[in-house]
């Protein structure tokens, strides 16, 4: 809950930044993450490949330390069957008794052995009785049968029925003065009887094994160690106790060589070890991880400074990539500050034909518009003013009112007071209406009441001149639309019919049509040429009904208005007009 | 978010390119290939056709069981003798053997280091052995080797000489004494022996003493009561011959293989040996190896012996050491070789079958046939020294070469000879 919580705080941080830091975070997180997986897999082969290669070398080592030192015990084993079979050593052993000659003799025939074989230090020969004939080169030890009787590995030797046996230091007998020695010892049988007749212990030095493990190569600074079936070790490099006491664990699985990684003191070091299959001694290698070939550590520091280089690379890079891209984004935005004041103004700076550009580009025809939008509204308003002034003049009419006042003058000197009274009664409605408490919006039916109160006044001043036809849709009754539509243009159509002398006809009807509401005007009177149609529909007429009623429905209604006009000189004028509901 | 993810995929990736590396190469030389070491005597040095044939049957044995192998090593007959004795000293018996059968190889057998092949021999191969060739490899009632060939003591006899000389092929002693002396007037060495190697002398002696004493009898010069008396007759029949300078001047300076030179050189007309000579003729000059023939040595008359009595038996023999580890194999493949060996040795007429031969019988040496004829129903008395065993057997031998060399008269002999057992 806490960390998604710090999530998504870390993550609100980043978003927030600015778009260079961004980038440099985001490449930076990229390339942090690349180069551990690099170094990572880098090493893991790495470690993979020189274990492989350790692996190998160690087989190499281990089988090669196998054939030298089977080697040196299959040259010794001959030399003792030599002994064996000679006929001198048979005969002497099988009298049984001592005699200087003998001795001489077969001291004699030994001392080639010592003499020539530089593995081997010194023979000796018991016969039953406990008679000694020996040849050494080191030193002479005082033992007798009776103690090699007592031996733990006499019965081992006896149960091999002449095979031989191989221990260390002739199992104790020969210890004592530093130099370690693998006695191969073996009863001599009589070569006819198969009786035993008596024993043969040949000293091996220590260094024919330390000669053999010199010869192997030093990489990785491999020691090779060799313990007999018992533990005890024939040949011992330096290496720490605790490294030796790792190569106790037996990790032979099914395969000849068993391998192991153990660490030590901060050390990885990799075991191998073979077990002889004659003579069960288990040869071992121990080599160090860390002495890698010197190729490797190069390749290493090849990579920490690749790392680092590609870094700093990184880094400037990203500061560069996000100057290219922030640096017109803040001019940009610079430029833009002006709009907090209201003030539009195009943006002027130097742009490529980059996302920049296009920005700048897409702005600069934002503000042309709004700019080219505030001057329309601002004619708009201008205009509507001076129409609403234009209306009101027309509205107060002071020569229409001049005109009906005479009429009722006329009217009462001849002592019509009916037709006074139906004056005066229509031009107070027509005034009402009219006026209608300054309001802009009235219902169709109110509109109409205008009209007829105007059209009873004209009727009466013009003594008949004109009949007027009504057909009116009462769904249109209710609709609401803006006042003094149809009254300027039925004015325009009586001075139309005044001007042709004769009686006239005028017809008003209203429908409805998709939505729209329709009013129309129709007259038979002098009608217009195309030229007059053409200047009312181009809003060029000088005449002020026209013109003033186009005016106001258009800043009423926008484009949703249609103000058609059908006329012929002196046949009549035909004028449409459809008005969507009006909206406010 | 989804980069978190797809790092960890990567982590799972990396930790599964860790974890399938090492699993791999970890068995080194699994299945390991069986090898069997095998000594025997026939020699590839000496110019002996037997070395080739164990070369090309072993050859055969080695192509069809790839993963059985067989090496050999192989020493020449006496030194060979010191050599097994050694390994059986030390207890390094190599897995399969050659060894004589009898005495030779009673120490070995005593001693635990022969496998037994009881349980490995079924009915079947028993029944392909011819009857009788086990004897010698038998041992308290437990069979321990697999007879190669059965040998016997054969006379051989250049007719060519004897025609040329006008002098019979002799049937009994008697004759045989008369064509000695015959030839030795005609100024022909009669008779051929390479005492150098004392085995070729004893050869005459142990025929001597079958005919003097007989087989089985009272006489009978290696189990009978009164054998003393049949050892005293044969040394003194050796005496004989060897005082009328029956045998080659250089009898004791050359070895078996220089001596035969003699014969095949159509020098000599008689020659007591083994039945493995008859293969050796074969690269023998047409004048001589056609007038070859072999017969039973010739009977005293008057003694105990007859004509179906050989000096000889199936003494060659494969063994196996109770060390191999390939116990089962090793007997396999000594199976294959001693009855192949037998069947070869028999065609090309070194050695007469120890199995049960059931080839097409044109393919065998004339000799070997006429031979395996005389042979047939015959009863064998085993080479002396072989009787005895190796130890014994030298002593013996020695006194036979101390009667060549004139050292020891025949009463010391039989005294001595007595002494041995």
């Amino acid at each position: 809950m806490y960390n998604k919580f710090r999530l998504n705080n870390w993550k609100d941080k980043y978003l927030n930044s600015k778009i260079s830091i961004k980038i440099i975070i985001y490449f930076s997180i990229i390339f942090i993450l690349s180069t551990i997986i690099l170094n990572f897999t880098y090493n893991k082969i790495n470690k993979i490949y020189s274990l492989e290669k350790m692996k190998q070398s160690s087989v190499e080592v281990l089988e090669s330390a196998e054939v030298n030192t089977s080697m040196i015990i299959d040259n010794v084993n001959d030399t003792s069957k030599m002994i064996i079979s000679s006929y001198n050593v048979q005969n002497t052993l099988k009298k049984n008794y001592n005699e200087a000659s003998e001795y001489d003799d077969i001291s004699n025939y030994l001392i080639q052995f010592t003499n020539f074989n530089s593995n081997i230090s010194s023979i000796y020969i018991l016969d039953n009785n406990g008679n000694k004939y020996y040849s050494e080169n080191v030193f002479y030890k005082n033992f007798e049968l009776e103690k090699i009787k007592s031996c733990k590995w006499y019965d081992e030797l006896l149960n091999n029925k002449g095979g031989y046996i191989l221990k260390l230091n002739g199992g104790g007998f020969f210890e004592g003065n530093g130099n370690n020695y693998v006695s191969l010892i073996r009863v001599i049988n009589d070569i006819n009887t198969g009786q035993k007749i008596g024993m043969l212990i040949i000293n091996i030095d220590e260094n024919a094994f330390y000669n053999l493990s010199l010869k192997l190569g030093n990489q990785y600074g491999t020691k090779l160690i060799i313990k007999n079936e018992m533990d005890e070790l024939i040949i011992k490099p330096d290496v720490s106790i605790e490294i030796l006491n790792r190569t106790e664990k037996d990790n032979y699985s099914d395969s000849k060589v068993g391998f192991s990684e153990e660490r030590v003191d901060k050390q990885d070091y990799f075991i191998s070890s073979l077990k002889t299959p004659n003579y069960n001694w288990r040869l071992i290698t121990v080599m160090q991880y860390n002495e890698l070939p010197e190729q490797t550590k190069y390749i290493k520091y090849f990579l920490i400074y690749f790392s680092v280089i590609n870094f700093i690379l990184i880094i400037i890079g990203s500061i560069i990539i996000s100057k290219f891209i922030t640096k017109p984004i803040k001019k940009l935005c610079e430029s833009m500050k002006d709009i907090e004041s209201g003030e539009f103004n195009i943006v002027n700076i130097k742009t490529y034909n980059d996302e920049v550009g296009e920005l700048k580009k897409g702005y600069n025809i934002m503000i042309s518009q709004i700019n080219s939008l505030l001057d329309k509204i601002r004619q708009d308003e201008k205009l509507k003013r001076q129409t609403e002034l234009n209306l009101l003049m027309s509205q107060i009419k002071p020569h229409f009112l001049y005109n009906t006042f005479d009429t009722i003058n006329s009217l009462a000197l001849s002592g019509k007071n009916k037709t006074i009274y139906e004056m005066i009664k229509a031009l107070g409605k027509f005034y009402r209406t009219s006026l209608n408490n300054g309001k802009d919006i009235i219902t169709v039916e109110e509109e109409i009441k205008t009209v007829k109160s105007y059209l009873i006044i004209q009727n009466i001043r013009y003594q008949d001149m004109f009949e007027v036809e009504y057909d009116l849709d009462t769904k249109c009754s209710k609709f609401e639309i803006i006042k003094l539509v149809l009254q300027p243009l039925v004015e325009n159509s009586i001075y139309g019919i005044r001007d042709k002398k004769e009686k006239g006809k005028i017809r008003i009807s209203t429908y409805i049509e998709k939505e729209k509401v329709v009013l129309t005007l129709e007259d038979n009177g002098c009608g217009m040429d195309e030229l007059q149609i053409k200047n009312i529909i181009e809003n060029k007429t000088t005449g002020i009904g026209v013109r003033t009623t186009k005016e106001r429905l258009r800043v009423f209604y926008g484009e949703e208005y249609e103000f058609i006009v059908q006329s012929k000189k002196n046949i009549g004028t035909k004028i449409i007009i459809k008005m969507p509901r009006f909206k406010n | 978010m989804r980069r978190i993810f797809t790092f960890f995929i990567m982590l799972i990736l990396l930790i599964n390119l860790d974890s399938c590396s090492l699993s791999s190469k970890n068995n080194i030389d699994n299945k390991e290939k069986i090898t069997l070491t095998m000594w025997h005597i026939w020699s590839q040095t000496s110019k002996e056709a037997n070395g080739k044939i164990v070369e090309e049957t072993v050859e055969e044995w080695n192509k069809n069981n790839p993963d059985v192998q067989i090496k050999i090593e192989t020493v020449e007959n006496e030194r060979y003798k010191t050599k097994i004795k050694t390994a059986f000293a030390t207890n390094e018996l190599p897995d399969i053997f050659y060894s004589w059968g009898g005495g030779f190889s009673k120490p070995f057998i005593e001693s635990g280091k022969v496998l037994s092949l009881n349980e490995y021999l079924d009915d079947d191969t028993k029944n392909r052995i011819n009857d009788g060739m086990l004897n010698n490899v038998t041992y308290k009632d437990n069979i321990y080797g697999l007879p190669v060939d059965l040998s016997v003591g054969t006379f051989y006899c250049n007719t060519k000489l004897f025609s040329e000389a006008n002098i019979k092929i002799p049937d009994n002693y008697d004759e045989f004494l008369d064509a000695v002396k015959a030839f030795k007037n005609k100024g022909i060495t009669p008779l051929l022996v390479g005492e150098k190697d004392t085995w070729t002398g004893m050869f005459y002696y142990d025929i001597l003493a079958l005919r003097e004493g007989g087989l089985g009898g009272p006489n009978d010069a290696h189990t009978g009561t009164n054998k003393k008396n049949t050892t005293l007759k044969a040394a003194y029949k050796l005496k004989e011959l060897i005082d009328l300078k029956a045998f080659n001047e250089s009898n004791l300076e050359l070895t078996r293989d220089e001596s035969e030179i003699l014969f095949k050189q159509g020098e000599i007309p008689m020659y007591y040996t083994g039945n493995w000579f008859i293969g050796e003729l074969k690269n023998m000059e047409p004048s001589v190896k056609d007038n070859v023939i072999v017969k039973e040595f010739p009977i005293i008359n008057g003694a105990q012996g007859n004509d179906k009595e050989f000096v000889g038996g199936a003494v060659d023999t494969l063994m196996i050491s109770n060390n191999s580890k390939y116990k089962k194999e090793a007997v396999d493949a000594a199976k294959f070789i001693s009855e192949t060996l037998s069947k070869k040795y028999f065609e090309f007429g070194s050695g007469l079958p120890a199995w049960k031969y059931n080839d097409d019988k044109s393919k065998i040496n004339n000799l070997s046939e006429e031979l395996e004829k005389i042979a047939s129903d015959a009863s064998y008395t085993l080479y002396q020294d072989i009787y005895l065993g190796e130890e014994k057997g030298d002593v013996y031998k020695e006194l036979v070469h101390q009667l060549f060399k004139g050292q020891i008269n025949p009463e010391d002999f039989a005294k001595q000879m007595e002494n041995i057992e």
